[in-house]
């Protein structure tokens, strides 16, 4: 099985392309590690942290940059069970607002995310899906 | 996109029916298309697209899943997959809420739904259900 972290250099570029100025809807699974990943050097190295600890560290590091640029989560529960699909069990499931696309690319490259942010985020996941989506416009029942 | 998940197997069924069945759930639906739908020899559907096959099945799957107390919370369009396998892309990725677990079962036993359900395995090339328990603390979506 293929683990899942971070966006590949193409993934990247392919989502610079489909518009930066359009609100989007982040659709995110993770799996954590059972024990955190931190290397060598991180202040959390040898911290004997759980995956889900170094998750709720970047939850708390991340917080204000998504307070400012006006995104937001929707939740829609606690993962249960994967009825369909592959042996994939996820530790959370959840959707994040972003007012517009450019304001996720402009977290996401920030070097104050990159250098304390997201380190948290390599070292608590396991796997992950991180999926881009429109609201559609009229829920059809 | 090579994997083929169109309906639950044994152990992930069972495992469903050992949850707590009194609970609601969101069940998060991601469901890619076959460009022709593959229906069985003889179907007076032959010919039809994957998306034409599945339209089919939420037209026919529709009035079960209002029978048994269910609606659509949310519905989105997908657009790319960030991080995850790069051909991994979705034709369809919506939310169906139901009121208990019970009440999805009672759907997917329903006569009408066995019928309707033909449609959804001509139509997907593969697909995710996944099961979630809606927060205690109401509807937080939206």
């Amino acid at each position: 099985m293929t683990n899942y972290i971070n966006p590949t250099k193409e993934q990247i570029e392919h989502f610079n392309h489909l518009g930066l100025k359009e609100p989007i809807l982040m659709l995110n699974m993770l799996k954590f590690r059972a024990k955190a990943d931190y290397p060598d050097g991180s202040p959390n190295h040898g911290k004997d942290m759980t995956g889900a600890q170094a998750y709720a560290e970047y939850a708390k590091a991340i917080a204000p940059m998504l307070q400012k640029i006006g995104a937001k989560m929707q939740t829609f529960g606690m993962y249960e069970a994967t009825l369909i699909g592959p042996d994939e069990a996820w530790d959370e499931v959840f959707i994040m607002h972003y007012p517009a696309a450019g304001l996720f690319l402009e977290m996401a490259v920030d070097p104050h995310y990159v250098k304390d942010v997201q380190p948290h985020r390599t070292a608590a996941v396991e796997d992950s899906r991180l999926i881009r989506v429109r609201a559609a416009e009229s829920p059809v029942g | 996109m090579t994997d083929g998940y169109i309906d639950p197997d044994r152990a992930q069924f069972d495992a469903f029916k050992a949850l707590p069945r009194d609970t609601p759930l969101n069940m998060l639906n991601l469901v890619r298309f076959r460009s022709v739908a593959a229906y069985p020899d003889g179907h007076p559907d032959t010919g039809l697209t994957g998306a034409q096959a599945y339209a089919k099945y939420g037209a026919c799957s529709g009035p079960v899943l209002a029978r048994v107390g269910g609606s659509i919370l949310w519905r989105g369009r997908f657009e790319t997959t960030l991080i995850g396998p790069a051909d991994e892309a979705w034709d369809a990725a919506f939310i169906a809420f139901y009121p208990t677990a019970g009440a999805f079962l009672a759907m997917v036993t329903d006569p009408d739904y066995q019928r309707a359900v033909v449609h959804r395995q001509a139509a997907v090339l593969t697909s995710r259900l996944i099961r979630c328990a809606p927060d205690q603390t109401g509807a937080t979506f939206g």
